[in-house]
């Protein structure tokens, strides 16, 4: 015990010192916390934009269809499944779809189309396909007639008012053939999907393709990514073997697999930092050392152990560290909590190109716990490991040179 | 060996071919008509669901025909119309005639497992194989049956290796025909059963198409009701009256 007040009373002799030290830890944690919360923010940004947009955090799909997206691997869907899905607490909003092909044939121009039956309401709840609406008017739930990209509209020439022939093959494998009239033209973010998309209601879309009652998926928004898995695993319980419940790290490995190759080249950057960081530290403790180098001597000399000075040193530290790693952390939390409320904005070209992927052309920042305590403790660790350099030094000091000097 | 005996398996053999033709001809002949009228339920079968249409068909030689869907409610009112090699689909829904080119003859028909080209059956079982007998079996109801085996001719619009049929000899009347594809490996078996006189003539009516491939897969058509040599001529196969159920 008389180490830890030794220690302590060491700390308030030297306050500027202290104060050095403990705000060099201070703020590296600062500085990696701000850079880490950027970079996990907009990952988190991109992957809340592009699932909301249309793939959803969660998909229950026909047992194979993402394998092989074919009516004959739809699945039926009944009012109550729906509700019970809905009613999952953290569950935002759900959405069935029907996904499927067909030819969409104006006068003697004909355009291969992805056909998207979907609950208009859900939709606008969860991405807000209402609000992309350029001309004509958005989906209402009774509607019989269709939604068209601004691309697809375009080659197929066609404006709101016109109706188009739409073939394609149905559920039970006949071919299925309807007249749509086009009630809304929408801008759509991505350019693949603004030259094909076609929406109909869902009810519509299964009257085209003779499959009432069926669906070919069902989306699934979550409020907190964090629970994916969670709710992945109280949606399976609601659905039989025939079903597939797919998070969307399964539905499209692409983005995941884009957003770790960031990650691992922003890691890198993160280990240069702390490379910088374990440096400004050591440089700071190397003078805190040099300068105790007599003290330690006559504390050596007067009768105490090396070990014993080591030790006191260490608990030096580590009040150090840990004084530098939480004011960093508190200090850094109100500054991150403003940022996430008030992201950078994005201008000029930047922001337009962000703009047309759909994206909110904003720089924003992820706050959680984890963070926080990740960082807190590399940073602590750190500290700790440049710390081991007064010990060092003190098993092999010369008393005998310090004292005479 | 004696060469007469040679002699006689060598006049066996041909007078054996010629019968082979004879037989197939025959059994033509009991279906073929012409001309005839016909509603037939056609129930598909795949493993998770099965779908029951209703058919009325006419004919006229084997160069027109129209077949009108009656039932489901979603299907009514399509109608399929064959003249010589040439077959369109009218669809209701769309208000539109629509050619059904040659690429996808060989694709199903309405989801069954027949094909647009059962439909159409370019390929006259008489005239576009060469036939000859296999050993003889006993068909499904007991009755001997020749077993025939249909060779395609090389210009035959066929796609079939083979296609081997089972008539019987009482009655010349088709109770199975096996399609093989050009490995050599059995495709499809369609079973002919409940053989009964109507419109006039004893004739199966009820047919089994069975694909080898798929499992749960089949499709089954019944005829309630035929007629044949209606009089009928080839201006009722018009694009015309495609567009309202006769």
């Amino acid at each position: 015990m008389i180490y830890v007040q030794m220690a302590w009373a060491n700390l308030w002799r030297n306050k500027n010192r202290t104060l050095i030290t403990v705000s060099s830890v201070f703020f590296a944690v600062v500085l990696v916390l701000f850079i880490r919360s950027m970079k996990l923010g907009s990952y988190n940004h991109i992957i809340t934009n592009t699932l909301s947009l249309y793939t959803g955090f969660i998909q229950v799909q026909g047992k194979g269809f993402n394998d092989t997206k074919s009516l004959e691997n739809s699945m039926a869907l009944s009012d109550t499944q729906l509700m019970s899905v809905k009613s999952i607490n953290e569950v935002t909003s759900v959405v069935p779809r029907i996904e499927s092909f067909a030819l969409a044939s104006v006068k003697n121009r004909t355009e291969g189309v992805s056909v998207t039956g979907t609950d208009p309401k859900a939709e606008a709840a969860m991405n807000g396909l209402n609000g992309r609406v350029t001309n004509g008017k958005y989906l209402d739930p009774h509607s019989k007639g269709a939604l068209v990209g601004e691309g697809l509209a375009r080659r197929l020439n066609v404006l709101v008012g016109d109706t188009l022939v739409l073939l394609s093959q149905g559920y039970y494998g006949m071919s299925a053939a309807g007249i749509f009239a086009v009630e809304g033209i929408i801008r759509l973010p991505l350019p693949d999907l603004d030259n094909s998309m076609l929406y109909l209601t869902l009810p519509t879309a299964q009257w085209f393709l003779s499959m009432q009652g069926r669906v070919t998926s069902l989306a699934v928004m979550i409020e907190n990514p964090d629970k994916e898995n969670q709710v992945a695993a109280k949606v399976r319980k609601l659905f039989s073997d025939n079903y597939d419940v797919l998070t969307w790290r399964e539905l499209i490995p692409d983005l995941l697999q884009g957003i770790e190759f960031s990650n691992a080249s922003g890691i890198i950057m993160l280990s240069i930092l702390y490379l910088v960081i374990a440096f400004g530290i050591f440089g700071t403790v190397i003078m805190m050392t040099a300068e105790r180098r007599r003290e330690f001597s006559i504390m050596i000399s007067i009768g105490m152990k090396p070990k014993q000075l080591s030790f006191m040193v260490f608990i030096e530290t580590v009040v150090i560290a840990m004084l530098g790693a939480v004011s960093g952390a508190v200090a850094s939390l109100p500054v991150l909590l403003y940022m996430k409320a008030n992201p950078i904005p994005l201008s000029g070209q930047l922001g337009k190109t962000t703009l047309q992927y759909g994206f909110e052309p904003i720089l924003p920042f992820l706050v959680s716990a984890s963070l926080f305590v990740h960082q807190g403790v590399v940073v602590f660790v750190i500290a700790l490991m440049v710390s081991m350099y007064p010990l060092w030094s003190i098993n092999r000091i010369n008393i005998s040179d310090e004292l005479r000097a | 060996m004696h060469p007469s005996f040679l002699i006689t398996i060598l006049f066996c053999i041909t007078l054996f071919a010629q019968n082979a033709d004879e037989v197939v001809q025959k059994s033509e002949d009991l279906l073929h008509s012409r001309s005839s009228k016909s509603d037939v339920t056609m129930t598909i079968s795949r493993p998770s669901w099965t779908r029951e249409l209703s058919i009325r068909s006419f004919s006229l030689e084997d160069d027109y025909a129209m077949i009108y869907i009656l039932s489901p409610a979603r299907d009514m009112g399509t109608s399929f119309l064959k003249r010589r090699i040439e077959l369109w689909q009218w669809s209701p829904s769309i208000s539109r005639v629509t050619k059904i080119p040659p690429s996808i003859m060989s694709q199903p028909w309405m989801g069954s497992d027949f094909t647009n080209d059962d439909l159409v059956r370019s390929a006259s079982v008489v005239n576009d194989y060469t036939h000859s007998f296999l050993s003889d079996t006993v068909s499904e109801d007991g009755g001997t049956a020749w077993r025939v085996e249909l060779i395609p001719k090389p210009t035959a619009p066929v796609v079939w290796s083979k296609v081997i049929m089972w008539i019987t000899k009482d009655d010349y009347i088709r109770r199975r025909v096996e399609f093989f594809d050009e490995r050599g490996t059995l495709m499809s078996v369609m079973v002919l059963e409940n053989v009964k006189k109507m419109g006039g003539r004893t004739i199966p009516t009820k047919m089994t198409m069975t694909p080898r491939d798929k499992p749960g897969h089949h499709t089954i058509m019944e005829y309630n009701d035929a007629q044949f040599d209606i009089s009928i001529n080839e201006s009722f196969f018009s694009q015309q009256n495609m567009k309202q159920i006769k």
